[in-house]
């Protein structure tokens, strides 16, 4: 009667050798991107592939995101009896997202774009005898389903007018086209980007994608969602020609504030880092608005890790915690002036390492989010009561100084793969639209910094609903 | 129906939901609790047709117990036949198969509107901006919110009553009234994994409960004035469950159980047989000269070390509940959260807080210190999450740094958390201390804890070292790790327990008292040791802060030889033969472990006797073992205890992984792999649903289909004279009623007979 205990909880081979191959992949892929930086690359394959800089870039990204979640996975899934789907369609996955940055030809774009979608929504109703995934699956298949479609039909009318089949030809001619049908294109694509990144109002397929196996849903929310911002990299010049950069900042932005405030209500762990990634993509959105599409780049790869890591630790998640004290809004004038200091210290600082020195263009705008972000960690640290002033002072410095100087260390290098890509880092003049946004933030951050939304109770029921799964039929 | 017997009705079926756990604190219990005054086999029955569940292993698995021999085949036909069955065995996998449907549930668009608001209201901290209203109580926060709610007609709602009693009353009357009781039923027991933590919450009055009432009263008035609000016809869903006609006939599955269950018996029997032809005394034993005895947890992790430490006969071991009788709560100084730390049963008066020792007090606030930025750095890092913009300016300054704890989690997750840690432990600067609302207890009452333990675990001579070892477990970014703590000390780790224990056995003026009141004599050099059983790693961790030279001697003799037990033990667990304590602790740390360690998986038995029965004999981790000499009980007082508090216990314990087995979707915890945290205490499966209200699959089985856990019902074996036990039965009647009722199997082994095992009931 006594049986070994580890019975079926060790990693089989193929599995381990599957994870090391992954492994090997990103090395390799890894070591050609640091090649490329040096010795500029772009290698085009008969007029379907091509290799450049940017392309090795997310092509590494993405297959470190790959391996990290298949070895995750090599243990999370032990006993699951489709653990071999879940490597089949996350590997395709894998391929389709390297295709997409590799492809020259358009037909090629949109197919790796449609994979992306089929293998997604395969993830999404892994558990095949169970409704509410294959409800889920779905919902995810329809949504990307259309976004391929339409994503096809704006990038081939352009093409049809144009004669132009592949990507660089096409950036190249599209102003040759009439602009009625350059402007449904853009449109088009736009809408693509939204469903993409379960923007409001496409964001139930994303609500819904919960029955993903948890290290699925880090790939959806490290990789998938970021797809949006990977096509408008390649396509700025589109954007930037039509001037639908203000719909970008202008949804992008709003999209950020209502997602953010969605987020608060949220009371399970799932949804509420859904609720952070629909934020996080408008903000990213946002930046390819200002006309940063190297910022979006850098935005997408950081939150990746920051939503990969959340995602494979929400289990850690259960607590028992007493009921809240409200805030202290209390704060003293020495308080203020440091948090000021702070804020303008760290503002300068990030504009002087990340080049954006200019008051009068939108990169202020980027700007002052950072000095906001500096003075409200400043501020929650120096209202910190245990510790001396000098020790305050200290840590917050450092924080901010880390902080920034990380992040521009990764904004440097991701600028320099995209160097060769047109229209990426081409600021935008400040214009009204510019400052109407600003306003919303500014109003976004009070309402939420003095609390005033607990006072709005509709409000929450406005936004519950918001983030409901898809409505159950009423009959079961 | 009158109001009143609508009343009663809605008691009568909040009666057959069981309590929902929370899972920081996760006491495992009988899942079917409300239907234990009936037989089993009835009780099941009832519950299959009234909750849809499954209540009997699969036909899959009956088949591989068949086959592997877990099912004795001769038991089997002897059973069937009994019951009339004359065909062979394998010809009942057809009908086993039709019996053990597992009934897969489907929210539909009221349920989903109900969990909405459940969820909102019973959250425990994980949404920054609660439920407005919470304070008002639930029906009327509801109504108060669904007045604005547009994914309802919410026109309706000012129509509905003001209090949740006459809510239901009054949607109630919009049907006839033969339509009541059917309808009362099927919406009381639709969400039965909300509703028992909403019952949960009524009873143990948790601070959120205080702050945020809910009853079951207003759980269902919710639902029917959601119901009323969407125009649903409460009667379509009612008249469906209906019509599943009752199948009250002995079913096949009952008789596969018994055969499995009687053949689990019979095997135990054989291996305890050497054990009961020994002299049946401890005295035998104890002739030797000790080094060291111990006293574990009746927990069924105990047996394998006990057995591996036992394998010198220097040392004596002990099986007795975890708490080791302390009834306390305890004040944690890494958390500042105070805890039950005794059996849900018991109602503690006392608090145990750690206390520095003389010269620690720097070095304590020091640690407190630590904590408390750990909590303030939480609290930071939540706040930055949260806020507008700086939601999105810490993604991108901390991004790197999550990206390189990702790489570092994943492949190197035994440094998880290595860095940047306190180095300092509490139990080297602290000793636990007992108060009575904010008093330390007085000399006398620490003398009858101290006596009380010592008489319950019948002691009569003291080792040099006398070792109480608590366990706990480790593992990381698991949402079941209570459930692998110590039950006893509800589903927290028993090392506070222990440390208190010793530090009162200790002390001289203890000593003194147990010497004069009750001439318990205690060898002025023996010292009592508090300690830890990490029983994911198998490693024991002493507690102690003697200066003495001699006993550090006897001390580090004992740390080394705890070495090689943890080494044989793991290459019995874990079935390796090198790098064990570094596989062990992988397990423990790696944060995609979704099997850190089997916890009380196999449970099956429960041996109330001395240790003799038992010496040395391989009970394969299946069963739980509790100390007992009725030479030492004549008024048979401590068995009755034994009866009352730990069988009872285990007996939640083995129904809790049974159901939890046989039908892991609606009693059970469903997959990890799917599990989403709700509220703080709980899981639910994908985006919504009811709330999980027992283990998780990969807790009890191997694969997504075969069981690790065997679904059997608990064997009580007691060593006692027949007429002992049949007096304490007879005196508590809902003892004897699990007995009768199937619910576990009682043996006694009659020292007064030769040792003769037979069943209490027949």
């Amino acid at each position: 009667m006594a049986t070994v205990e580890i019975v079926n909880t060790q990693r089989k081979m193929p599995e381990r050798l599957y994870s090391y191959f992954l492994w090997v992949f990103f090395f390799c892929v890894l070591l050609a991107a640091t090649f490329s930086a040096f010795t500029p690359i772009n290698l085009i394959f008969g007029e379907v592939y091509h290799i450049n800089s940017f392309s090795l870039l997310i092509a590494s990204v993405v297959l470190l995101f790959g391996a990290i979640v298949t070895h995750y996975a090599t243990y999370y899934l032990q006993g699951f009896q489709y653990a071999r789907n879940f490597y089949t369609n996350s590997f395709l996955f894998l391929l389709s997202v390297i295709s997409l940055v590799t492809a020259h030809h358009l037909l090629v774009l949109c197919l790796s774009w449609l994979g992306m979608g089929i293998f997604m929504s395969r993830l999404i109703g892994l558990q095949k005898n169970w409704w509410q995934a294959q409800k889920s699956a779905r919902i995810a298949l329809i949504y990307f389903s259309i976004s391929s479609l339409i994503l096809f039909i704006s990038l081939f009318s352009l093409a049809y007018y144009t004669q132009q089949y592949t990507l660089p030809g096409i950036l190249n001619h599209f102003q040759e086209a009439p602009s009625l049908v350059l402007n449904l294109a853009v449109i088009g694509i736009l809408l693509v980007c939204f469903i993409q990144s379960a923007i409001y109002p496409f964001q139930s397929w994303l609500l819904n994608a919960m029955t993903a196996p948890t290290p699925a849903s880090a790939l959806m929310h490290a990789g998938f969602v970021n797809g949006a911002g990977i096509l408008l990299a390649l396509l700025a010049p589109l954007m930037v020609f039509t001037t639908s950069h203000y719909f970008l900042f202008v949804i992008g932005g709003i999209t950020a504030i209502i997602a953010q405030f969605n987020k608060l209500i949220q009371t399970n762990v799932k949804q509420k880092l859904a609720c952070s990634t629909i934020a996080q993509m408008g903000f990213m959105l946002m930046q390819c608005g200002l006309g940063f599409y190297n910022a979006a780049v850098a935005h997408l790869i950081l939150h990746g890790f920051y939503k990969a890591y959340l995602f494979l630790s929400a289990g850690s998640e259960i607590k028992q915690l007493n009921i809240p004290k409200p805030h202290s809004l209390k704060i003293t004038v020495p308080q203020i002036i440091w948090v000021i200091l702070f804020a303008l210290a760290g503002g300068s600082f990030f504009s002087l390492l990340t080049a954006k020195t200019s008051f009068t263009n939108s990169a202020i705008f980027l700007t002052i989010i950072v000095a906001i972000t500096v003075a409200q960690s400043t501020y929650n640290i120096l209202k910190y009561r245990n510790v001396s002033w000098r020790k305050k002072i200290f840590s917050a410095f450092w924080i901010f100084i880390f902080g920034i100087s990380s992040y521009a260390v990764l904004y440097a290098m991701v600028s320099y793969f995209m160097k060769d890509m047109p229209y990426t880092a081409q600021p935008e003049p400040l214009g009204f639209v510019h400052l109407f946004v600003a306003g919303v933030f500014l109003l976004g951050f009070f309402i939420m910094k003095l609390g005033l939304y607990k006072k709005l109770p509709w409000l929450y029921v406005v936004l519950l609903n918001l983030s409901q799964p898809k409505p159950s039929s009423s009959k079961s | 129906m009158s109001d009143s017997s609508i009343k009663k009705e809605i008691t009568k079926l909040l009666h057959k939901i069981a309590d929902t756990q929370p899972l920081y604190a996760f006491v495992t219990s009988n899942q079917l609790s409300g239907y234990q005054h009936f037989p089993f086999e009835d009780a099941v029955l009832s519950a299959k047709e009234e909750l849809q569940i499954n209540p009997y292993p699969s036909a899959d698995q009956f088949k591989r117990a068949y086959l592997n021999g877990e099912i004795n085949a001769d038991i089997l036909s002897n059973l069937l036949t009994q019951n009339g069955i004359i065909d062979h065995p394998e010809t009942c996998f057809e009908q086993l198969a039709k019996e053990s449907i597992t009934h897969q549930k489907q929210y539909d668009r009221l349920d989903q509107l109900h969990i909405k608001w459940l969820s909102s209201f019973l959250d425990e901290g994980v949404a920054e901006w609660a439920m407005p209203y919470r304070e008002k109580g639930f029906y009327a926060a509801w109504k108060k919110l669904a007045a604005t709610d547009k994914q309802i007609r919410k026109g309706k709602i000012t129509e509905l009553p003001k209090t949740a009693e006459e809510n239901i009353l009054f949607v109630l009357n919009q049907y006839p009234e033969e339509k009541h009781s059917i309808i009362l039923k099927s919406q009381l027991l639709a969400l039965p994994g909300w509703l028992g933590y909403i019952k949960h919450r009524e009873k143990n009055k948790p601070d959120w409960h205080s702050q945020y009432p809910i009853t079951p009263l207003d759980f269902l008035a919710v639902r029917l004035g959601l119901a009323y609000a969407i125009d649903y016809d409460l009667r379509s869903k009612a008249e469906e469950k209906a019509d599943s006609p009752q199948n009250k006939t002995s079913s096949l599955s009952h008789i596969w159980l018994n055969a499995w269950e009687k053949s689990w018996q019979i095997a135990f029997e054989q291996k305890i047989k050497s054990g009961l032809t020994q002299n049946n005394e401890l005295n035998s034993q104890n002739k030797k000269e000790l080094d060291a005895q111990w006293v574990f947890c009746i927990d069924t992790r105990s047996e394998r070390i006990r057995r591996i430490i036992e394998s010198n006969q220097r040392n004596e071991t002990f099986g007795y509940a975890g708490f080791f009788g302390l009834a306390m709560k305890y004040k944690c100084p890494d958390t500042q959260q105070t805890y039950n730390a005794c059996p849900p049963i018991l109602d503690p008066a006392l608090t145990a807080k750690e206390i520095p020792l003389e010269n620690q007090s720097k070095k304590f606030k020091r640690y407190k210190k630590q904590k408390e930025s750990i909590r303030f750095y939480d609290y930071f890092l939540k706040r930055l999450k949260n806020m507008l913009p700086a939601a999105f300016g810490f993604v991108e300054g901390a991004g790197l740094l999550y990206g390189f704890h990702l790489i570092k989690s994943t492949i190197a997750p035994a440094h998880r958390y290595k860095l940047g840690r306190a180095t300092i432990k509490k139990e080297q600067i602290a000793e636990p201390e007992l108060f009575e609302s904010k008093q330390p207890v007085s000399i006398n009452a620490k003398i009858e804890i101290v006596k009380n333990a010592f008489e319950m675990m019948g002691w009569k001579k003291f080792a040099p070292l006398v070792i109480f070892a608590g366990h706990g477990s480790t593992s990381t970014n698991n949402p079941f790790a209570s459930s692998l703590d110590c039950g006893a000390c509800a589903a927290h780790a028993g090392g506070p327990n222990a440390r208190l224990l010793a530090n009162l056995a200790n002390s001289i003026e203890v000593r003194n008292g147990l010497k004069e009141q009750y001439h318990i004599d205690i060898p002025e050099d023996t010292l009592f040791i508090g300690a830890q059983h990490n029983t994911t790693t198998d490693h024991i961790e002493l507690f102690y802060h003697t200066e003495d030279s001699k006993q550090l001697k006897r001390i580090n003799q004992i740390e080394a030889y705890l070495e090689q037990v943890q080494q044989t033990c793991l290459s019995e667990r874990l079935g390796a033969e090198k790098d064990l304590k570094k596989l062990a602790s992988k397990k423990g740390l790696n944060w995609a472990e979704v099997r850190p360690e089997w916890g009380l998986a196999k449970n099956a038995g429960f041996l109330i006797g001395p240790r003799s029965l038992s010496q040395q004999i391989d009970l394969g981790t299946e069963v739980f073992l509790h100390s007992y000499d009725y030479k030492l009980d004549p008024e048979a007082k401590a068995l009755e205890n034994i009866l009352l508090g730990p069988m009872v216990v285990t007996q939640w314990i083995n129904n809790h992984y049974y159901f939890s087995t046989v039908d892991n979707a609606n009693l059970g915890g469903g997959s990890k792999i799917f599990h989403n945290i709700t509220g703080k205490f709980g899981v639910i499966e994908g985006n919504m649903g009811d709330l999980k209200r027992g283990l998780p699959q990969q807790s009890l089985y191997q694969n997504d289909k075969n069981y690790y856990h065997h679904p059997l019902r608990l064997s009580v074996y007691i060593n006692a004279p027949k007429q002992m036990i049949k007096q304490i039965l007879e005196k508590h009647q809902h003892l004897n009623q699990l007995a009768m009722n199937k619910w576990i199997h009682i043996f006694i082994i009659d020292p007064e007979n030769n040792n003769k095992i037979s069943n209490v009931v027949n």
